[in-house]
Formats: structure tokens, sequence, C-alpha cells
């Protein structure tokens, strides 16, 4: 199918977009390929290409991957042991559940946050996956969701359906701002904290600097 | 990218220009699909549970909205629940929620292993982490042989189907601290099987119990038959060193002296005898030995049995005839009482609990015991064709249950045992373990278990979160709770007639598994696929046992189980003895070598200037271990256990109430808070058990109190054997300690 000529607005926010789901990508759990795609500068690479126009930065995370040891097999072990650290089972007790239930009441999982979750992909026509075993309010999936909704947007842009769009976008916003940005930043400063390698720590600043309204000073 | 996300996929595909190549950051991604209409109804219903916490098992509904459990309630129409459920029913839930729960399987990444060594976890695949368990446990069998495996494991379906078929004779588990020496003692004089575990308290008119303390457990299906049965005029006498939860709802509490129940029942026995006030029809015509009963009881008089045990002469002699004159009577009794693996002389006094129900005819009686009705299940091998179990699984045994020849059947394994028989490696050496849901801290003296564990190749842990265990596994792998769990439970503690409680899963959160699932993938990559016929799994066996019980799922959906009408009770005229009788004086147990008739026997710890003090150990209605403890609402009821000494214990010890005292016995310390009661006696203390959690992988449990289990020696076979017990008692309170100020 040919591309049709595009506004240029609507051009700009497949930045964000697409960024959105490169942070979906990074807070999932690591594999083999998506490590050699880190390793090879790939994917920081399709990173850069998102955050520039957006006037971020994609150097932190570029560093925290050259940390990373070169061999793919011991980088894939140490981002695995990480990840299972911050956001699965730890000794000591996992630091940073990456669901939304956690950062309210007693911190129980499946909480409110994670009905409300459903409740708002089920609004939007989606089930989760029946091969995914995780929480519905795991970052994750909550950041695919909302990347997925501004495709939709933008689909309705290209449709000239602007009645459509602004559906979509405020889908978005209220789902942004009621579902993800409450928890992110004791989200973002837990990893900051409990992290032993930087690799998650720069990808909750970008996460923090693109979602969640605060801005790090030097990086805008 | 997966055929789930065709939308996402085409919208990647489109972008080019400035943003080409973005379709890489998102590669692989795919948690959604299109919604189906159906799901979201699916996920707004009502379904069928029954509580696993503790061994009641009270059936609830469980109300899910918008795909998560949102309420808890009682089954009204469950004759054990009544519509109701106890605190640590309803905590369930929060432990299905728990964020420290495993998740995932995983493997330990850092090849040292131990307590506060960081195992390194990573999450892996159920295909690797199952290749990886059944390769390690293969080559271990094939080294060294089956035995070289000890699975410790409920003796249930699965587990028992696992252990025998890998060919290993080690399935150990906690019988002999809970219940083993009323287990061995009902097989020999009433049943040739195992415990009946229901009791009519509710038309019981005397009901008289030792160290038993179920309203205090919050068992409360009994709670409310025995509050019922003293509404209509009953009376309820509790003798124990502590002022219990039920002594304190009795019409008399006995401070009785720990280890001495044994001395007042033989006076009681002897008493009724004597003054021939047992029930003559009933000893007539349903037991046999009583003229034997009643000459080995002489010597026990109640001024005998008041030296022993600091109860007055008098007052044995009164309660002896209210039990005997207000019938229907019962000695009441669930597992860790007087009668259970407390002491040494603990069977001795469950045969004595016996003897004095069978003295007043109320084994399977109304208003008494009574023994197993629940509906008959098809075993294994009625459904699908099994090969016979390997020899091995017959063989000597690392805790030495073999030498215990009455309780040898149950393939009940032995606790107190263990550890020693791992480190001796007699009569061979163990080198891999796998733990499902079995707590270290419940064993005696854990510490040395620690040390035994550490000697292993391979630890496998299965478990529904961190526990001390788990921190030890060489692979763990995430287990199910009850609530993701289905299944049919034939009620326990409700046989008067039979019922059926029903448990339908929720879906299963995160990749969790059951024991039965795991197993039988265990078996076909270990090359023992011949175990595992076509059709054998869960659904299988639930398919088979509802059409033994001639139903359907659907047609016991709507109430949660098989409920039945109450049918008139007939009771029992022929038990499960060589001469079909009860037998007060039991020749199985003169069959295998000891001794038939109730005779006193001393406890194993004697106080000395060193050790003065008694060790009681009871629990909290709410504490039900690692099950309960890592609950943050439960938490904040009691953040730590304390250990409850006389004020004037205190005084003498230079204690001050709501301060710190160290408990020692020759095994071990720990510091607890002290609480002052003049509800014990000045010579005990009692300790609160189900704190004192030392994994880290416990956020909310991990360092709140301290455990019992340190200050309670482990045993060796050898020491079993001196003990002399048929049900390999682990003598969980037969303990001197002494206190002092922390």
């Amino acid at each position: 199918m040919k591309r049709q000529e595009m506004d240029p607005e609507v051009e700009e926010r497949r930045f964000p977009q697409a960024a959105i789901r490169g942070l979906a990508r990074g807070f999932s759990y690591p594999d083999a390929q998506w490590v050699e795609s880190l390793l090879s500068g790939e994917w920081v690479g399709a990173f850069r290409r998102v955050l520039e126009p957006l006037g971020a930065s994609s150097k932190g995370l570029e560093g925290a991957i050259a940390a990373l040891p070169a061999e793919p097999a011991v980088a894939l072990q140490a981002l695995q042991v990480e990840y299972t650290h911050l956001f699965i089972n730890a000794i000591p007790h996992v630091p940073v559940p990456p669901y939304a239930s956690a950062y309210v009441g007693q911190g129980m999982l499946m909480n409110e946050p994670a009905e409300a979750a459903l409740r708002a992909y089920r609004h939007a026509g989606l089930d989760l996956a029946e091969d995914y075993h995780d929480l519905p309010d795991h970052l994750a999936v909550e950041l695919e969701f909302l990347s997925w909704l501004e495709e939709r947007a933008i689909e309705a842009h290209e449709g000239r359906d602007g009645k459509r769009a602004q559906v979509w976008t405020e889908q978005k916003e209220t789902f942004l701002s009621q579902q993800v940005q409450p928890w992110l930043p004791e989200f973002c400063r837990r990893v900051e904290g409990a992290a032993r390698i930087p690799f998650y720590p720069e990808l909750a600043k970008l996460v923090k600097l693109l979602l969640g309204n605060i801005h790090e000073p030097g990086q805008t | 990218m997966s055929k789930k996300m065709p939308i996402s996929r085409r919208t990647f595909l489109k972008l080019g220009g400035a943003v080409g190549g973005s379709a890489l950051l998102g590669s692989g991604l795919s948690a959604f699909r299109p919604a189906l209409p159906a799901l979201a109804a699916e996920e707004d219903k009502i379904l069928s549970g029954v509580c696993d916490v503790c061994s009641m098992g009270c059936a609830y509904l469980t109300y899910i909205r918008g795909g998560r459990v949102v309420q808890l309630r009682g089954n009204p129409k469950d004759q054990v629940a009544e519509g109701k459920m106890c605190v640590r029913g309803y905590s369930g839930l929060r432990l299905l929620y728990d964020p420290d729960r495993l998740k995932f399987p995983m493997k330990r990444t850092n090849p040292k292993r131990g307590v506060g060594e960081d195992p390194k976890w990573v999450k892996i695949s159920w295909d690797e982490a199952l290749n990886l368990v059944a390769g390690k446990l293969k080559e271990i069998r094939e080294t060294h042989g089956p035995q070289a495996i000890v699975v410790v494991a409920r003796p249930q379906t699965w587990q028992k189907h696992f252990v025998k078929s890998i060919g290993t004779s080690n399935h150990i588990s906690h019988n002999n601290t809970c219940y083993s020496s009323h287990e061995v003692v009902w097989r020999a004089m009433v049943t040739g099987k195992g415990r009946s575990w229901t009791t009519d308290y509710e038309h019981s008119r005397y009901i008289l119990a030792f160290g038993w303390d179920s309203m205090g457990k919050a068992k409360n299906h009994w709670g409310r038959a025995v509050n019922q049965a003293r509404a209509n005029g009953a009376k309820l006498v509790v003798f124990d060193p502590r002022l219990s939860i039920t002594a304190a709802k009795a019409d008399e509490w006995i401070p009785i002296k720990p280890g001495s129940d044994l001395a007042v029942l033989l006076a009681m026995i002897r008493t009724i005898i004597n003054e021939d006030l047992y029930d003559k029809n009933f000893v007539v015509n349903y037991t046999s030995g009583f003229e034997p009963l009643k000459k080995a009881v002489q010597e026990y008089t109640p001024e005998w049995a008041a030296s022993i045990s600091e109860v007055p002469a008098e007052t044995i002699t009164r309660i002896a005839r209210e039990f005997a004159r207000t019938r229907p009577a019962v000695v009441a009794s669930h597992k860790r009482d007087a009668g259970g693996p407390n002491y040494a002389n603990s069977w001795k006094t469950s045969q004595c609990f016996v003897i004095m129900d069978a003295l007043v005819g109320s084994l399977d009686r109304p208003g008494g015991h009574i023994l197993d009705r629940k509906p008959k299940f098809p075993d294994l091998t009625e459904v699908w064709k099994l090969p016979n179990y390997p020899d091995s699984c017959e063989g000597p045994r690392i805790d030495g249950l073999e030498k215990f020849p009455i309780l040898y059947p149950t393939n009940k394994g032995s606790f107190s045992t263990l550890a020693e028989g791992i480190l001796a490696k007699d009569p061979y050496p163990v080198k891999a373990a796998i733990f499902s849901k079995h707590n270290i801290l419940a064993f005696p003296n854990p510490a040395r278990l620690v040390e035994a564990l550490k000697t292993l190749d391979f630890i496998v842990a299965h478990d529904v979160l961190p526990t001390e265990i788990v921190q030890l596994a060489d692979v763990v792998l995430p287990d199910n709770t009850f609530y993701e769990n289905t299944g049919l439970e034939a009620r326990e503690y409700h046989a008067m007639y039979p019922q059926v409680a029903l448990r339908e899963a929720i879906p299963s959160l995160y990749e969790t598994r059951s024991f039965g699932s795991i197993a039988l993938s265990l078996l076909k990559k270990m090359g023992l696929g011949e175990y595992v016929p076509e059709g054998m799994d869960g659904k299988g066996l639930m398919k088979a046992e509802l059409e033994a019980l001639g139903t359907t799922l659907e047609e016991i959906r709507g109430s949660g189980g098989l409920w039945g009408a109450p049918k008139e009770f007939k009771p029992k005229t022929e038990f499960g003895t060589p001469s079909k009788k009860i037998e007060l004086y039991s020749t199985v147990l003169e069959k295998n070598g000891y001794d038939p008739l109730p005779r006193w026997k001393e406890p194993r710890a004697v106080k000395s200037e060193q050790y003065p003090y008694h060790l009681l150990v009871w629990r909290k209605p709410w504490e039900k271990m690692s099950q309960s403890q890592n609950d943050p609402i439960l938490a904040e009821f009691c953040p730590e256990n304390c250990v409850s000494l006389h004020p004037e214990t205190g005084k003498k010890n230079g204690i001050q109430d709501l301060g710190y005292a160290w408990i020692e016995s020759p095994v071990g310390k720990i510091k607890v808070k002290v609480h002052f009661t003049e509800g014990i006696r000045p010579d005990c203390v009692a300790v609160d058990h189900g704190f004192g959690h030392w994994s880290p992988g416990l956020s909310v449990a991990k360092g709140m109190g301290a455990n019992d289990g340190d200050l309670i020696p482990n045993m060796t076979v050898a020491d079993q054997l001196r003990v002399g017990c048929p049900g390999m008692s682990a003598l969980m309170e037969d303990v001197v300690v002494k206190v002092y100020k922390a």
C-alpha cells in the first residue's frame, strides 16, 4: 500500500509513540534476540532516532548498554539476573514490583488498578493474549497499551477521522493520567535505588521523562 | 510478531521516514489480542472453593470482578463452614496477591549456595526448568539409586504417585510433628487404618480435653459445635498447663503439670472401671481386652496420679465420675494435644483417650468421635492401568520409618530424624531433595536441617512464597495457591454422612503450577513415561471421581458441592482391628513389640537446676506459618510472638513484663518479648508458634519474632527407638528450658 502524504503534526506523534513502545520492550523480560540487538547498537540506534526529535538524549542508555558484558550470553544473564532481582523475586524481597497495584493501599497485587487496566483494555477492544501470563497492570503492558492507543489515534488522523482520533487520544490521555502517572515516580525512584547495573535506571529516567511529566535537569 | 498483534504489526510496518527502523524498538511484544465478547462476562462470576489454610477445609464462595477476586464468603450450604470463614481463611486472599509470591520458574546462577548468599535467580521457562530438574534427578537416580532422592511433600495422590514412580522410599511429611501418635493408636485399637477427624461435639453433654485447643486454633466448626453443646447444657473441662482460649471458655480449667496427662487418665480409667460407671453394653459388645485393662490400671490410684500431675485426687475422681455419668461424653482430641506427638508418653495418653471414649460408648456414636464416612474416590490404579512401582520404593528409608511397623504403611515420614539421616549418610547418601510446600521452620531444630541440606548436590523448591528453603534451592518452581486449583474434597471434618466440596480454579496467576502437573511432566522427561498413561492428569482424575459419585460438574457447580441430605446415622458395630472390636488390649501393638495396655511412662525431658522450666508451644488463631506470616494485616495484629510467663517466674529471674527474655534449651536459644500472665503454671514458659522467619524473601514475615522450633531437639533413629513411640513422635514439647533477661 502506498503511503499517504502525512500531516507533519501527525508524523511528529510517531516519535513518542515509538519511544513508548521501545520502553515497553525495555521493561519486558530480556531474551537473547533482544540482547543481541542491544549489543549490536541496533536497538538503541532506533531509540536515538525517535528520542532526538523529542529533544531527549539516549546517551545515558547508550552508556548503560556499553557497560554490559560484551559476550552476548554473559550480557543476557546479567540483564536477566537484574530484571529478576528488581521485578520478579529477589533476596531480599523484590524491591520494585512493576505493577500499579503494588503502589496503592497495602501493596497487594491485583488491586483496583489491575481491574481498571483490564477494563480499559476491554473498552479499547483488546484482551490480554493467551500466552501472556503476567498481571494486567504490569508496566510493560501498560506502556504497550499506551503506544497502541497512540497508533490508533495516528491511524484515525491519517484517515481524516478527526472525531475518532480525538476519542483515541482521550483514551490514551486518561489511561496515562489515571493508570500510569500516579505510580511512575515511585517506581522510577525505587528502580534507581535498587538497581545494581545502570541499564534499568536509565530506562526509568526515559520513562519518567516521556510520561511522568517530570523533566530531568539537562535532559530537555 | 505473533498473529495476536495484527494491528500493532500493521502500524509498525507503516512507519517510515524519520521513525524508520522503530519497529525494532518494540519487537517481540505481544501482550494483547483482539477482545472476545464472551470473555468480559466470564470474568465477573462466583466460583466455589475450599480453604486450604488449615485442614478443616471450609467451603467458600469466591466473588470475581474484572478478573480479580474481590470477596470471599463462607458457603452457607457447607456444614463445616456454615457460611463463615476464620481470619486465616479470609487472609488467603492476601496470599494470592502477595507481591512476594513466586511467579515464574527460576534457577540459581550463583554457584555458592547458602544462607545469606544471593542466589542470583533468573526467570526461566517451564521447559527449561523441567528439563533441568528431570535431567538432574535422572542422573542422580541412575548414578546413586532412587533412594538418593528425598521428596518432602504432602502425602497426597500425585505426590505419592511421583515418589513411588521414581522408586524412592523417602517421602517425608510433617506428620510426626503433628498427629502420628494418634494415627498409630487408632490404627492399632480402632480402625486398622488411620485416625478419623469427625467429632460430633454438638451432641456431647460432657467434653473433656487434655491440651486440646481447637477453639484457640480457629477450628471454627468445632468451636461453634462446642459452644452449641454448652448452650444445650454440656460441660467443658480442660486440663492444660496454660489458660488456652479453649480453657478460657471452659467450665473448669485445671492447670496440670506438663507431660502428666497420662497419669490422670490412668486414674480416671481406674475410677470408672472400679466404680462400675462404664457403659457395659458398649464394652461387652464392641470392645475386647477389658479384664487385662482393669488389672493393668489397678496400681494407678487418684492419689498416685495427684502426686505426678499436681491435680488433687478428689478432682480427678470427681471429673472421672462426671464424665462417665454425663453421656454422651467425649475426650476432645485433635493433632497437637496431650495425645499428639508432644511427649514420650503421648502415645500412651492417646491410648487412654480411646479407652475413655470406649468406656462411655462414644466411639462412632452421636456425641462422640465418628468414624470415617467420607465418600470413597477411586485410586489412580483404578482409573489408569499402571505398571507396578519399583521395589526400591519399599526399601530402607533415610528417616528410619521402616523400623516403626505400625506407622510404616502410612508412608508418612519423619521430620525429626531426616537431618541426622542425611548427615550420617545412614543407610545411604542422599543427593537431592524436592521440597513442595513444606517449610523447614516447621522441623525441630531447623538449623541442623539446613546443615544437612547444604551437603546435597541438588535442591528443588516448589512453593507459593519465597520461604527459607527457596533461598537454598537450585531451581524454584512456583506453586499455585488453592484458589488456582480445581478438584473435589471429601469432607474430612463432617463425615456424619458423605459430603463433597468443589474447588473451582480462578485463572492461574503468573506461570504457577500444581505439584501434580509438575510431577507428571517430570516423570515423562525422566524416561518414566510408563507411569503417565494416556489421559492421566487432574481433569481425568476428577472425571473419574465425579463418575464414582454418580454426578457431574454441572450438577454440583451451583451449590459448590455434593452436600447430600442428612441420613439416619447407623453406628458401626464392627471395627477395623483383628478382633473387629475396639481393642482395649491391643493385639496389634503387642504383635509389633509394643505394650498392648496403657501404663505410666515418664516424659523424656527432666527438669534440672540448669533447665528448670517446661516449654509449651501454642498457636494464635490467626497464625499458620508461612501461609499467613507474610500477611501485612495479620502482622499488624501481632508483629512478634512472645513468651508467656507467670509473674512469679518473671520476678524470680529478674525479667520484666513487656521486656525481652532469652529462652534457652540444650539445642538453641531464642530472644522473645515477655508477656506476664497468671494463666500459666509458674514452672512453664509458653511460646507461640509461627514466627522467626529469616528468609529475606518474605518482606513482611522476616525478622518477626522467633521460632520455637529452634529450642526443640531433632533426633536420630536410635533416639526414636529408645523413646519407643510407635508413631515416631517428634516430642515437640518434651523440652526443658531456662529463661533469663535479654
